[in-house]
């Protein structure tokens, strides 16, 4: 299948020119992941949801005259990613997120283990939600989405050092808030 | 060793202990909240954007591709106050909207007559658009 070999970036000048397959295989690539940074930024489903949303707007917007300059696809989707969460975060203020629960647990097989991991993700989503947002982006970009340091400097359009630096205080941050919780989250959720 | 792991066990003061919760601990805990995938109701809305989007931008219709060209006419002219034009620049804008008031009007008075004049209307519109334009506005919707 055509769409099975071809790149994000043959994908981005097909769904330019009004083709609705490379569209829908834009989707299925990125939705994800662009869902899984705009969740982390803004803490709750349905406003990540929106800013996925928007986010995937300008992509079709922009597909047309998309060009790739030296960068890749997936780079400038997170930066727009990026960017609309942290223009909606701005806009609205920080807000505590109203729905921690995570949404997918449907690994542990009985009630008690889906309850603990609710909890212990409720208090991990917490946890991130109270970074400074560019350290929050950093988590998202680097940890939860796997970009090595360079990709995510791109990204974020700041220096690798800088990105090291936002890391490096992120997870000493979140460390200093969860360690109170340490026996309940990793002895009582199972982790341990 | 990934860049993740390295990013575990490094950067800025990471590394730096914290009472209570290891480095490891923390990469479990965070591996544990996972983050909800897109659903397929919003995959079904990214697709209709598309498709509205391709729609407004390739025209299918004469409507769509008429207010393709307002809006990229508009979208040309920065500043509606006109201030830091260039005297030539304002001339050709005022006259343009002048014209487009005159349509605004002559449009209101076609509709009061029920429409008996619709095709002097268009014929007005296209030729404020070959004005605006250069001409070739026929040619352009005949591509469509």
């Amino acid at each position: 299948m055509r769409s099975d070999v071809d790149s994000d970036e043959a994908l981005v000048t097909r769904a330019g020119r009004g083709d609705r397959t490379a569209a829908g295989e834009l989707i299925l690539r990125h939705s994800d992941r662009v869902m899984g940074v705009c969740y982390r930024m803004l803490g709750e489903r349905a406003a990540a949801e929106d800013a996925a949303q928007e986010t995937f707007l300008k992509l079709w917007r922009n597909a047309a005259k998309w060009e790739p300059r030296g960068a890749k696809f997936s780079t400038w989707l997170y930066r727009v990613a990026s960017n609309v969460c942290l223009d909606r975060l701005r806009r609205g203020g920080r807000e505590a997120p109203e729905e921690a629960a995570p949404e997918r647990i449907d690994d542990a097989p009985h009630a008690d283990e889906r309850l603990m991991a609710a909890d212990r993700a409720a208090a991990v989503h917490a946890a991130i939600a109270q970074l400074p947002e560019r350290q929050r982006l950093a988590i998202a970009l680097c940890h939860y989405e796997e970009l090595s340091n360079i990709e995510a400097a791109a990204v974020m359009e700041t220096t690798v050092e800088a990105v090291e630096s936002l890391l490096g205080r992120a997870r000493r941050g979140l460390r200093r808030t969860l360690a109170p919780m340490r026996e309940e989250l990793l002895e009582g959720g199972g982790l341990k | 060793m990934t860049n993740r792991e390295r990013n575990d066990g490094g950067g800025d003061g990471a590394g730096e202990p914290v009472r209570g919760l290891s480095e490891t601990d923390l990469s479990r805990l965070l591996d544990a909240a996972h983050a909800p995938k897109a659903s397929e109701s919003l995959q079904a809305r990214l697709m209709s954007d598309f498709d509205r989007s391709s729609r407004v931008s390739f025209g299918g219709d004469r409507n769509t591709f008429r207010l393709r060209m307002v809006r990229d006419f508009f979208s040309t002219m920065p500043d509606i106050s006109f201030v830091g034009a260039s005297p030539l620049a304002r001339f050709v804008r005022g006259g343009v909207l002048a014209a487009l008031g005159g349509l605004g009007f002559f449009a209101g008075a076609v509709s009061a007559n029920e429409g008996a004049e619709e095709e002097m209307a268009i014929a007005y519109f296209e030729s404020v658009l070959d004005v605006g334009f250069g001409g070739g506005v026929e040619d352009l919707w005949d591509a469509q």
